[in-house]
């Protein structure tokens, strides 16, 4: 308990955590989840065992990023709504230091639902550096995931459009080899032309700005191993900067915002 | 009668409206009518189906084709299956992960068990390009398709041309018999002289025979020297 009281805000949003029971519904919803992928796994003819793996796998990392969205969305709008950011500003430190803290609240109760589903996974997963990979790239993607939550929230104040926002940036982050692709083979574009032109920049601006959560926690990795340590490298890289990035653009639009 | 006092009766109604509709749906299935969808994703479409996991993918959709025409309510027998649909789709999700065996298993245990030659030899079709692509795991795939060649699709001559990919195959592990599978189907085919001289050609080439293997095809050189070419003696 040392480290919440020298971090209160930290210590604030895992007791909020506690208090909204999400870590016990998230206990639950992962437990069907993976419950039920063990189900359909043992209907495969062969490598029934690794087909359990991957699904559980899946299905808990899909559970993991729409529970984490939810959570952060309406805890901010809670912020708002009951003025407690409010109370919280009236303590003797800045605007990016409490940013700072409830980031990093919101990146430990990402966490910690994911080290158990990692530890939960790891007696089953064939391949233990592959388990290992996917585990660390698993607590690396849905910090992200809530750090940009947390960031459109403060932006928004409203829990839909940011629950929203987040799920849309989840979905474009994992779809990013394809939007990638796309723009690699440009002359597919039914828009000819200048047109064409257009959308190919905006898509490699898109590109170039969305995290690329395509490259974590690959199931592959569970099942295979490492084949090729290149995502992984990226993914560290991608970590190191896409986190302190989402923190500042929180921090600097709540340096803003006058209450 | 105040609204307050009215809506047990409406959830009783609502609920009540709700049995029926349950009743009508009960012998309607979700879906069309295909068992499996006609056109099978591209490899650009399953990639952006995979959302960045095509492992994820590739078990979830090779689990919906073992489930093909048995999951919705219906049991729709291999023979009315639309095979080359089924083979796109081999194809789409075997290019998930050229690894893994479960596709193939399930074409070789599941699909190929139809008893109708010609779907069997679009299975085969498939078993070729999966086990020539990785010898060294995936060679016995394309054991597995010289034996639905020869014994399901009854077409000796594809399974002659896939008895010879099999033994030209460049894989270090692949037991003797592998090699021998040309002369087992030329035997079939009547062709004994053949079916020896691929023998004894193995016989002299081969380093690293076990004792059993080289007294096999001693035998099996030997009864057809007796027998000259008469049918009969050793064959799997």
């Amino acid at each position: 308990m040392g480290i919440f009281l020298r971090f209160p805000i930290l210590g604030l949003v895992v007791l909020t955590a506690l208090r909204d029971r999400l870590f016990a519904a998230l206990g639950v919803l992962l437990a069907v989840a993976m419950g039920g992928a063990v189900l359909f796994g043992g209907a495969a003819l062969v490598e029934q065992g690794e087909t359990a793996v991957v699904l559980a796998a899946g299905a808990a990392r899909l559970v993991l990023a729409v529970g984490l969205v939810t959570f952060v969305a309406t805890q901010v709008q809670r912020l708002y709504d009951s003025r407690e950011i409010e109370v919280l500003l009236a303590r003797p430190l800045g605007r990016p230091r409490l940013v700072a803290g409830l980031a990093g609240g919101m990146a430990v109760v990402a966490v910690l639902p994911a080290v158990a589903v990692a530890l939960a996974l790891a007696p089953f997963a064939p391949s233990l550096a592959g388990w290992a990979a996917w585990a660390v790239t698993l607590a690396a993607e849905v910090v992200i995931v809530v750090l940009f939550t947390l960031a459109a929230a403060l932006v928004l104040e409203r829990a839909v459009t940011a629950t929203l926002a987040g799920l849309a940036f989840y979905a474009a982050a994992r779809l990013m080899t394809f939007i990638l692709g796309v723009v690699e083979a440009r002359s597919r574009f039914a828009v000819g032309g200048l047109g064409g032109e257009i959308m190919g920049w905006v898509v490699t601006a898109v590109g170039a700005i969305v995290p690329r959560l395509d490259l974590f926690a690959h199931s592959g990795w569970l099942v295979h191993g490492i084949t090729d340590p290149a995502p992984l490298l990226i993914a560290g890289a991608q970590l190191a900067v896409a986190a302190p990035l989402l923190i500042a653009v929180a921090a600097l639009d709540l340096s803003r915002k006058r209450f | 009668m105040s609204v307050r006092r009215a809506l047990p009766f409406v959830i009783v109604a609502l609920l009540a409206a709700q049995i029926g509709v349950f009743t009508a749906a009960r012998g309607v299935a979700p879906g069309g009518a295909e068992v499996v969808p006609g056109v099978a994703p591209t490899p650009a479409a399953a990639r952006a189906l995979a959302f960045g996991d095509d492992q994820f993918l590739y078990r979830v959709m090779a689990l919906r084709l073992t489930t093909a025409g048995d999951w919705d309510g219906r049991i729709v027998p291999l023979r009315d299956m639309h095979y080359p649909n089924i083979v796109a789709w081999l194809r789409a999700i075997e290019a998930l992960d050229p690894v893994s065996d479960l596709v193939p298993a399930l074409a070789v245990h599941y699909f190929a068990q139809s008893q109708d030659p010609a779907q069997v030899a679009q299975v085969v079709g498939f078993l070729r390009g999966h086990g020539i692509h990785d010898p060294d795991r995936k060679w016995r795939w394309l054991a597995h398709a010289v034996f639905l060649a020869r014994h399901r699709a009854d077409d000796l001559p594809l399974a002659l041309d896939l008895a010879r990919e099999l033994a030209a195959l460049p894989a270090a592990n692949m037991p003797v018999w592998a090699r021998q599978m040309p002369a087992f189907v030329l035997d079939a085919m009547g062709e004994r002289e053949a079916a020896d001289l691929v023998m004894g050609a193995i016989l002299a080439t081969e380093p690293d025979l076990s004792p059993a293997e080289a007294a096999f095809m001693l035998r099996y050189l030997e009864e057809g020297k007796q027998q000259g070419g008469a049918d009969g003696g050793l064959r799997p």
